[in-house]
C-alpha cells in the first residue's frame, strides 16, 4: 500500500483521458447492472415457485369448474388445496393497473405464506363480504384508508348488472416482503363476492394450487390430478409452482437472449477501449518506468504497478456504474410497477459478478502494457530506442 | 494556395495516414458499430412486431366483441346472438347474398418445442368457411384446408419454423388426437402466421362452449362501418363494441411498441455515451501524435480551419465506417429473426414475429453515428487549431 501515492499520481497523468475513459466503464457498467437485475428479478420470481406446491390449470387457457376441488382433495399425497379466480382491473385510468385475485379466504393465506397478513386483517377480511386486502406498498402509494370504498373497473369481469364496477371496502394491507413481487397491484378479494357477482364463467377458477406431502412425489400426483379429468371437457394440466412460474416467464420472449447479447456488444467495445487506452498511457511512460527501475524498482514492481494502476481505474468506475443502477433500478421498478410488473432491484450477486468483470477487464486490457513494462531495458528506454 | 485545395490536401493526407493509428481508430469503429447494432436490431424488432399486428388488420374488416372488452381474450358473445349481428346491415355480400361474416371462437394449445424446452401456448382460433373471402390474403402453403366435423387443423407458417410443426403433425387436447392438414401464409406478416384454425364448431363442441369471443366482419363500402355501428347500438338486446380491424390492430400493438422503442432508444443512448467517450479519448490521442506534422503543416502557411476539418473528417469517416458495420451485422444476423413476445400481459399468448432491419432504420443508425463522431470530433479539433506551433515543434528535439 506504500505505493499507492504514485498509483494515484499516475492514474490522473493525463486527467482528460481518464475522465473520458472511466466515463465509458461507468456506463458499460450502468447498462451491465441494469440488463442484469431485471433479468436476475424475474429469475428470483420463477425461483421464489415452491416445489412442494402445485398449480392445476386448464391447458386451453380457459377456467376450471369449482366442482373439481373435492376430487382434488382427495388425492393421495394432496395435504391443501386452494383456489382462485383472477381478473386485471384498473383504478381511475388504465395507469393504476390492478391484479385483482378472488381468493378462497380459508385456505389461501395457509397455502401462501409469502402473503404476510396480520391476524386482525384476515379476520376482517374473512367476515367482510366486499372487503379486499391490498399490496401495502399499493396502498400507500395510491393513499386508501381503512374504511375507504374503493370502485375498481375490470376489465375482463363484467358483473351480472351489466357494468363491470366492483366496488370494495378497502379493510387492510398484506405484503409480500423480500420479494420483487411486493411492488405489484394485487389486491385480494373473496371468491364468493366474485363468483356470485359476475355475468360469465359463474362457478369456476382460474387455477388450484396444491400443497403436497412429499416434493420428491410431485411429478405422480400431478399425473393422478390429470387423470382424474383425462376424459372431461375441461381437461387439467399440473406442474410445480416453479416450472409453472418458468414457462409464464418463458411466454414473454427472448429476455435472456437480448440482455446477453447487449451486454457482450457493450464490453467487447470496452476492452478495446481501455485497452488502448492503457497501452498509450504506458508508452507515454516509457522514460517514466526507466528512470524507477535505474532507482532501484524491481521489474516485478513496476508490472504490479501497472496493473494496480487498470485494476483501480476499471474496478473504482464498475463500482460507480453498479451503484448508479442500484440507485436507478427500484425507481424504474416503482415507476413501471403500476402497469402491473414487479419491482426492480440490483441483487448482490449481480454486484458481485460486476466486481469480477471489472478485474477481469483490467487484467485483460493491461497484461500487455505490464507485460512490456516488466521487460523494459534501462538503457534502450532512456535513450528512447 | 485556395482555402479549398488545403482542405483536400490535409484531409486526404490524414486519412491516408489512418492505418498508423490502427489501435485508437478501431476503437471509434467498434465502439460505434456496437451503438448502432444494438440500436438497429432493438428497433428492429419494434418495426417487424408492429408490422406483424397491423398485417392481421385490414381497413375493410372489423372486429365486432363483446362490450367493455378490450381484447378477443376478455370478449364472449353467446351463440344465439350471432344472427342478429351477422344480418346487421353494413356488412358485405357474397355473390350468393350472404353476409361475409364469422363468429370465431379462440382457445389455447400448449406445444412442446422442438428439441424440448418448456411448453409454451398457442393461440387455437375456430373459423368458418367463408374464410377465403372474409380473409383473401390468407393461402396455403401445403396441405389441404381443414374439414368441419374432424379434428383437423391448419397452422401458420411461424409454427412451421418455430415449432416444427407441419403437414401431419398430430397434437393431443381436449379428449381428440388432432392433425395438421395444411399450413398457411398470409400475404403480409400477420398475428395468424402463429396461430393454428380449425372449425368455429368443432372447437365449440370438443370444448362444450356456446359462445364465441369475436365476430370478424367484411364491411360493404365506405360507410359500411357507421351503418353497422349504428344497428348494433341500437339494438337494444345486443351488448358489443365494434372497431374496424386495422385500428384495432395498431391499438394492441402501441403499448409494446412504445416499450420496444424506449429500449432501443435508451440503451442505444447509453452506449452512444460511452462510444462518444470512447471516440473524444482516441480522436484526442490522434492530435497529439499529429502534433508535429499539424505544427509543421501550420508553419508552411496551412490555416486553423483546414487542420480542424482534418480531424473532423478523421472521426466522421471512422464513425461512418462503424455505422455501417453495426447496421450490416444487424441486418446479417437479425433481419428475418423470428422472435416472440406477448402483446399484453399474461392475458394473451406470445405473437411470433419476424424482426426486419428496414433502410429507414439504416439511415437513423447513420445519423446517431455522424452525430457521434462529429461531438467527439469537435474538441479534439479545436485543441489541433489551438496547438503553439513553436512548442510543438521544439518537442521533436
Amino acid at each position: 500500500m506504500k505505493y499507492f501515492r504514485l498509483i494515484w499520481t499516475g492514474l490522473w497523468r493525463k486527467k482528460v483521458r481518464t475522465i473520458f475513459t472511466m466515463l465509458s466503464i461507468i456506463v458499460a457498467f450502468l447498462l451491465f447492472g441494469m440488463l442484469q437485475g431485471i433479468d436476475t428479478t424475474f429469475k428470483q420470481l420463477v425461483n421464489q415457485g415452491r416445489l412442494n406446491v402445485l398449480v392445476t390449470q386448464n391447458p386451453a387457457g380457459l377456467p376450471l369448474p369449482l366442482a373439481d376441488l373435492s376430487q382434488i382433495q382427495a388425492v393421495h399425497g394432496v395435504t391443501r388445496v386452494t383456489y382462485r379466480a383472477l381478473f386485471i382491473g384498473d383504478y381511475q385510468s388504465l395507469r393504476n393497473i390492478m391484479i385483482v385475485l378472488p381468493i378462497d379466504p380459508d385456505n389461501f393465506f395457509a397455502e401462501n405464506p409469502q402473503f404476510s397478513v396480520s391476524q386482525r386483517n384476515r379476520d376482517v377480511f374473512l367476515h367482510t363480504r366486499t372487503g379486499m386486502l391490498v399490496m401495502k406498498s399499493v396502498a400507500e402509494r395510491l393513499g386508501w384508508k381503512v374504511g375507504d370504498r374503493i370502485p375498481i373497473q375490470a376489465l375482463n369481469a363484467r358483473k351480472k348488472d351489466g357494468t363491470a364496477t366492483w366496488t370494495f371496502d378497502f379493510v387492510g394491507t398484506f405484503d409480500i416482503p423480500n420479494s420483487p413481487a411486493s411492488e405489484q397491484p394485487i389486491l385480494l378479494m373473496n371468491y364468493d363476492y366474485f363468483d356470485t357477482g359476475r355475468a360469465t364463467d359463474t362457478g369456476t377458477v382460474q387455477l388450484y394450487q396444491e400443497t403436497i406431502a412429499d416434493a420428491s412425489q410431485a411429478a405422480t400426483i400431478g399425473n393422478s390430478i390429470d387423470n382424474l379429468f383425462a376424459n372431461s371437457p375441461n381437461r387439467t394440466h399440473t406442474e410445480t409452482e416453479r416450472a409453472s412460474a418458468q414457462s409464464q416467464l418463458a411466454q414473454l420472449g427472448d429476455l435472456d437472449f437480448f440482455v446477453e447479447a447487449i451486454v457482450a456488444a457493450a464490453f467487447a467495445t470496452l476492452l478495446l477501449l481501455t485497452g488502448t487506452t492503457l497501452m498509450q498511457a504506458y508508452r507515454e511512460r516509457i522514460r517514466e518506468f526507466a528512470v524507477m527501475k535505474t532507482i532501484g524498482f524491481t521489474d516485478r514492481t513496476i508490472s504490479v504497478l501497472v496493473l494496480s494502476e487498470a485494476i483501480l481505474l476499471t474496478l473504482g468506475s464498475a463500482l460507480i456504474g453498479l451503484l448508479i443502477a442500484r440507485a436507478l433500478l427500484p425507481v424504474i421498478g416503482s415507476a413501471l410497477s403500476r402497469y402491473g410488473l414487479p419491482g426492480l432491484e440490483l441483487p448482490g450477486i449481480v454486484l458481485g459478478v460486476g466486481v469480477g468483470f471489472a478485474v477481469l477487464l483490467a487484467l485483460v486490457s493491461a497484461v500487455p502494457a505490464a507485460l512490456r513494462a516488466e521487460r523494459l531495458s534501462i538503457v534502450d528506454a532512456l535513450a528512447m530506442r | 494556395m485556395t482555402v479549398l485545395k488545403q482542405i483536400v490536401a490535409v484531409v486526404g493526407m490524414n486519412l491516408r495516414n489512418l492505418p498508423q493509428r490502427l489501435g485508437p481508430s478501431l476503437v471509434i469503429v467498434v465502439g460505434i458499430a456496437g451503438v448502432v447494432a444494438v440500436l438497429v436490431s432493438v428497433l428492429s424488432m419494434a418495426v417487424g412486431f408492429s408490422q406483424t399486428i397491423a398485417g392481421g388488420g385490414s381497413p375493410d374488416r372489423a372486429l365486432i366483441l363483446s362490450g367493455g372488452a378490450l381484447q378477443e381474450a376478455m370478449s364472449s358473445i353467446p351463440s344465439d346472438a350471432v344472427p342478429n349481428i351477422v344480418n346487421a346491415p353494413g356488412i358485405g355480400k357474397d355473390a350468393q347474398g350472404r353476409p361475409i361474416a364469422a363468429a370465431e371462437a379462440l382457445a389455447q394449445v400448449q406445444i412442446e418445442p422442438r428439441g424440448g424446452g418448456k411448453t409454451i401456448n398457442i393461440p387455437l382460433r375456430g373459423v368458418s368457411n367463408v374464410e377465403a373471402e372474409l380473409r383473401p390474403e390468407l393461402h396455403l402453403v401445403s396441405g389441404r384446408m381443414f374439414r368441419p366435423g374432424l379434428h383437423e387443423l391448419v397452422v401458420g407458417r411461424n409454427l412451421e419454423t418455430r415449432y416444427g410443426l407441419g403437414v401431419g403433425s398430430h397434437l393431443k387436447f381436449q379428449n381428440g388426437d388432432w392433425v395438421v392438414v395444411g399450413v398457411f401464409a398470409s400475404d403480409r406478416a400477420s398475428t395468424l402466421d402463429s396461430q393454428i384454425l380449425t372449425d368455429a364448431q368443432t372447437l365449440l363442441a370438443a370444448y362444450q362452449r356456446n359462445w364465441f369471443q369475436s365476430i370478424t366482419v367484411r364491411l360493404a363500402g365506405p360507410h359500411g362501418l357507421d351503418a353497422l355501428k349504428q344497428a348494433l347500438a341500437s339494438d337494444p338486446t345486443l351488448h358489443v363494441a365494434t372497431f374496424r380491424e386495422s385500428d384495432y390492430a395498431a391499438n394492441q400493438s402501441r403499448a409494446l411498441n412504445a416499450v420496444l422503442r424506449f429500449i432501443g432508444y435508451f440503451i442505444g443512448g447509453m452506449m452512444a455515451g460511452g462510444a462518444l467517450f470512447g471516440a473524444l479519448n482516441s480522436l484526442y490521442a490522434s492530435v497529439s501524435s499529429r502534433s508535429v506534422e499539424i505544427a509543421t503543416l501550420r508553419a508552411i502557411g496551412f490555416g486553423s480551419g483546414p487542420v480542424v476539418l482534418s480531424v473532423l473528417a478523421e472521426a466522421l469517416f471512422l464513425s461512418l465506417a462503424g455505422a455501417l458495420i453495426g447496421a450490416f451485422c444487424a441486418w446479417v444476423f437479425f433481419n428475418g429473426h423470428v422472435s416472440s413476445m406477448q402483446l399484453q400481459g399474461a392475458l394473451q399468448p406470445p405473437t411470433a414475429f419476424a424482426m426486419s432491419v428496414t433502410p429507414s432504420l439504416v439511415v437513423l443508425g447513420i445519423i446517431w453515428a455522424c452525430v457521434i463522431g462529429l461531438v467527439g470530433g469537435l474538441f479534439p479539433a479545436v485543441r489541433a487549431a489551438r496547438l503553439p506551433i513553436a512548442r510543438a515543434l521544439t518537442a521533436l528535439a
